[in-house]
């Protein structure tokens, strides 16, 4: 298709693609690559921290897990976290948007003042507060992300259903009676998909990222889940001296992030109608 | 006089567009985009609709359709009133009538492919079967002359031509009798228009079908209308059989409007005969609205607007002078 | 026959897009006389558009000329630099008339403001006293008045979408005319006007060709058009020149069989509907002689392996067709 040779010929978003493949399958296989599976739980005091070598490729940690095996198993639950946020967000954002962008007066305006209003909500401060509420967790941090990320859907599912309203071809739609729901999903969500698509990308890149700083903070993940940012806060009380503790997990969430990035850019320039083709 | 059965009846239709109350604000007042139309549509023929723009015959086109809801006035189709109703309610009401885009391009999801297009105007009549869904999409196609793996192509595939057809396919496809054709050839190579319009008559024949023709291509109009209605700031100023508009127009406007037309074989660039552009704001509610800029209005014209009367059978004329004119 | 202002000759030009190589101008050939309007006529696809973007110089990316000259005035364009082209041709030496004003226009400017900094740009000399910027301001007004711009100096103030299309085309041309150019390029400019309109724009054209000594480039599909305000008509049949002469002898005697064609089709010229069958050639997929062979009715085996060139006919009058090579001297 042509839409995917053009894709193949962006070296980035061919990078970017690259290398979130290479995620995905780690996440998937990771508990037969990593060479140390045991160490979620396990702990080898005898060998905490010791630098990268070639038993131990990234060293280990404080508790003298392997840190090579634990950044692997993190692939998991990082990619988990990032597809349930940006999944959840997406079909309540973009639910929304369709709703708000084709129908006219109050219920419109309803929708879009509530999207405002949480909006504005701090993403870290719903966070800090969920985990006050609920006990510091995964799925609190994931709720809180879900919470404030949805709005950015509407906005931008909003904004194109509201130009799609008023395109010839959907006139002529009603002109041969098409009923709302079918020129809701079957044209309006076709069209608007390109943004969608765009954002959802950049949005796993962006919600790993912050997920991993709410571990950090400690709301996010406990120990001892083999999350990326977890490591960096526990490896704060080590540094300078062991550096490859915060190291390779932060190049793990920057490689990750990253190739999210590309991808979404990449997919930027493919997602147009123009380029479907029939043969 | 024909005696074929009128299927359209326009009574009075009047379209007022923009108005909008303000909070705190002075109201925006609405445009009069259609004034008092009257026409009727007999079955089987093609009624053109001509006119510059912002004559309104965009706006009454989809007020017949049904999109447009009308201000004032009634639309009787075959004998029934089918005004006073939401856009939704109108269009299922007057599923008889369908309309045929000017951009035919634009009026084509670019997401999918034309053949469904095609397919969903039956899947919303509720045709049930996809068997009969694409047997009949292919004689459809074959009816306008396509190809039908031309259903596999999306509409930035197809040429303008092409497109037309897949258009004119699509509506025919829901049984119309009367088609609302606007612009049909506008953007179209001269080379091409003739395959659409050849194609128009023939599908009138065979299907029966009764056309409104909206278009500013005098010469196109010309040869396949049977009638030819000139329209001029949301009003009708003058009616009568095509032939007859072209070789013995009463109105000034439909004088200048011909006398405009570029000719093939002109004897030299005649010098424009009105004055001015067309009006942007709202015409004046007295008067003629061409007084303005018409080279024969006298003090009468700008005070009282012009109705409809009668100048021969079947010709109608909206100006106070024309008698006279005439000479 | 005068000073020869344009000439244009074996223009053969590509683009390289995402489906492979579309040759769009194969062999382009035609002439401009000085204080002429010459009307270029063809249909969708025939490279109109590409021909005037080689002319001004603003090819798109993936754009390449492969061979021909396009002399200007005694020099050949094709040879300019980008700097050369920008600051001494286009605007100035060179006038274009764009076909949607609107989109020519920046809406978020005042009208005004738009014109007078092409003039400032250019920065031609103007006779009279007083400051450049004055001068140009009095001379734009005057140019206004002249293209019949109501108020013209409250039109310096207002925004492009406060016009009618009419008055827009108008303000267009004006900005065309600001430079005082030699040539004219204008590209359908009245192809999205009403009709009444557009007699009055042709006929300002008309006289402000006159008026002001221009030779004028006038592209169009409508032959009414040409044959009413062009001295000359040059048609051209997917990217290749078929046909050049002065317009009477073209339009009353076509000899190229696809002008013949055309004409057939014209309203004043049938009394039915009449097409030409078969469909304009992709320019990815051209064959290498005369494109317009498939639907030609006078074809011959050689038409396919190779095209004539413009062969003189009759006073100025000259045809790229096989059929006329016999009457090669």
């Amino acid at each position: 298709m042509l839409a995917i040779r053009k894709f193949l010929r962006d070296i980035p978003a061919l990078v970017g693609l690259l290398i979130v493949l290479f995620v995905i399958f780690i996440a998937i296989f990771g508990p037969w690559l990593a060479p140390h599976p045991g160490d979620v739980t396990a702990s080898h005091l005898l060998q905490r921290l010791k630098p990268p070598s070639a038993a131990f490729p990234f060293g280990t940690d404080n508790l003298g897990r392997d840190l090579f095996s634990r950044v692997i198993l993190g692939a998991r639950g990082a990619l988990e976290v990032a597809l349930l946020v940006v999944g959840i967000a997406m079909t309540i954002g973009v639910s929304l948007g369709l709703i708000a962008g084709y129908a006219t007066g109050w219920l419109s305006e309803t929708i879009m003042r509530v999207t405002d209003v949480f909006l504005a909500l701090p993403q870290l401060i719903l966070a800090l507060a969920l985990a006050q509420l609920m006990g510091p967790s995964l799925q609190s941090a994931m709720i809180a992300l879900a919470a404030t990320y949805w709005p950015f859907f509407t906005r931008i599912v909003f904004a194109e259903a509201r130009r799609l309203r008023t395109s010839l071809f959907i006139d002529a739609l009603e002109g041969m009676g098409a009923g709302t729901a079918r020129i809701l999903f079957v044209h309006i969500l076709p069209n608007a998909c390109s943004p969608i698509i765009v954002r959802a990308t950049v949005g796993l890149g962006f919600t790993i990222l912050v997920a991993a700083t709410l571990g950090f903070l400690g709301m996010g993940a406990t120990p001892p889940d083999p999350d990326w940012g977890l490591a960096i806060a526990q490896s704060r009380t080590y540094l300078p001296g062991a550096w490859w503790y915060a190291t390779f997990p932060g190049l793990a969430i920057l490689l990750t992030v990253l190739g999210f990035n590309l991808v979404g850019d990449g997919l930027r320039d493919i997602l147009d109608p123009r380029l479907r083709r029939s043969r | 006089m024909n005696d074929a059965a009128v299927v359209l009846e326009l009574r009075d239709i009047s379209v007022r567009l923009g108005g909008r109350r303000r909070w705190l604000l002075p109201a925006i007042p609405a445009f009069p985009a259609v004034s008092n139309v009257n026409l009727e549509i007999n079955a089987g023929e093609i009624l053109g609709l001509v006119g510059e723009s912002g004559c309104g015959k965009t706006t009454l086109g989809r007020t017949v359709l049904g999109l447009q809801r009308e201000s004032a006035g009634s639309i009787k189709l075959n004998g029934e009133i089918v005004t006073g109703l939401e856009p939704r309610d109108a269009r299922r009401k007057r599923r008889a009538i369908h309309y045929v885009h000017q951009d035919a391009a634009a009026a084509l999801d670019p997401w999918w492919s034309v053949g469904h297009a095609l397919e969903e105007g039956l899947i919303i009549q509720g045709v049930p079967h996809k068997a009969e869904r694409q047997q009949r999409m292919r004689d459809m196609l074959a009816a306008v002359g396509l190809d039908s793996d031309a259903a596999k192509r999306y509409p930035h595939e197809l040429s303008g031509g092409q497109l037309r057809r897949i258009a004119l396919a699509r509506v025919l496809l829901l049984r119309p009798s009367i088609i609302i054709l606007d612009e049909p050839t506008s953007g179209l190579d001269m080379s091409v228009q003739a395959t659409i319009l050849n194609l128009l008559l023939d599908l009138r024949q065979r299907l029966g079908l009764t056309y409104l023709f909206i278009s500013h291509d005098l010469s196109v109009v010309r040869k396949l209308c049977d009638r030819v209605a000139i329209m001029y700031l949301g009003r009708i100023i003058e009616i009568a059989p095509a032939e007859r508009i072209f070789t013995r127009p009463l109105h000034p406007y439909t004088q200048a409007l011909l006398a405009a037309v570029p000719r093939l074989e002109p004897q030299h660039l005649s010098a424009p005969q009105i004055r001015g552009d067309l009006p942007t704001s709202a015409p004046a509610t007295t008067g003629c609205s061409f007084a303005p800029r018409c080279p024969h209005a006298l003090p009468l014209c700008a005070a009282q607007q012009p109705v409809l009367e009668i100048a021969e059978t079947g010709h109608e004329i909206a100006c106070h002078r024309w008698r006279e004119l005439a000479q | 026959m005068g000073r020869v202002v344009l000439e244009v000759s074996n223009l053969r030009v590509q683009i390289k897009g995402d489906e492979g190589i579309a040759r769009i101008l194969d062999r382009i050939d035609f002439r401009l006389d000085q204080g002429r309007i010459l009307g270029v006529v063809g249909e969708s696809g025939c490279g109109k558009s590409t021909l005037i973007r080689t002319i001004l110089g603003i090819l798109p990316d993936g754009a390449s000329i492969e061979s021909g000259r396009i002399m200007f005035e005694g020099e050949d364009l094709l040879a300019f630099s980008e700097s050369e082209m920008t600051r001494t041709v286009r605007g100035s030496r060179i006038g274009f008339i764009p076909q949607d004003p609107y989109l020519a226009l920046n809406p978020l400017f005042k009208v005004g403001q738009q014109i007078l900094e092409i003039m400032r740009w250019h920065a031609r000399p103007m006779a009279g006293p007083g400051k450049p910027a004055e001068q140009h301001r009095k001379h734009l007004i005057a140019l206004l008045r002249r293209v019949q711009l109501p108020d013209p100096e409250g039109a310096l103030e207002r925004y492009p979408h406060q016009f009618s299309g009419g008055q827009r085309q108008r303000l267009v041309i004006a900005a065309a005319l600001a430079c005082a150019p030699t040539l004219v390029i204008a590209d359908e400019p009245t192809t999205a006007l009403d009709v009444t309109t557009q007699q009055q724009i042709l006929y300002l054209l008309r006289e402000l060709v006159e008026e002001f000594s221009i030779s004028m480039l006038f592209v169009t599909h409508d032959l009414s058009v040409v044959s009413e305000l062009c001295d000359d008509l040059c048609v051209i049949y997917a990217g290749q020149s078929a046909e050049q002469g002065p317009v009477r002898a073209v339009l009353d005697a076509p000899e190229h069989p696809y002008t013949r064609a055309l004409l057939a089709c014209h309203p004043d010229r049938s009394s039915g509907f009449v097409g030409i069958p078969g469909a304009v050639p992709s320019p990815l997929r051209a064959p290498p002689g005369c494109r317009f062979a498939p639907r030609c009715p006078q074809a011959m085996p050689a038409c396919t392996t190779r095209i004539a060139g413009m062969i003189p006919v009759a006073d100025d009058h000259r045809v790229n067709c096989l059929l006329y090579e016999a009457t090669l001297g």
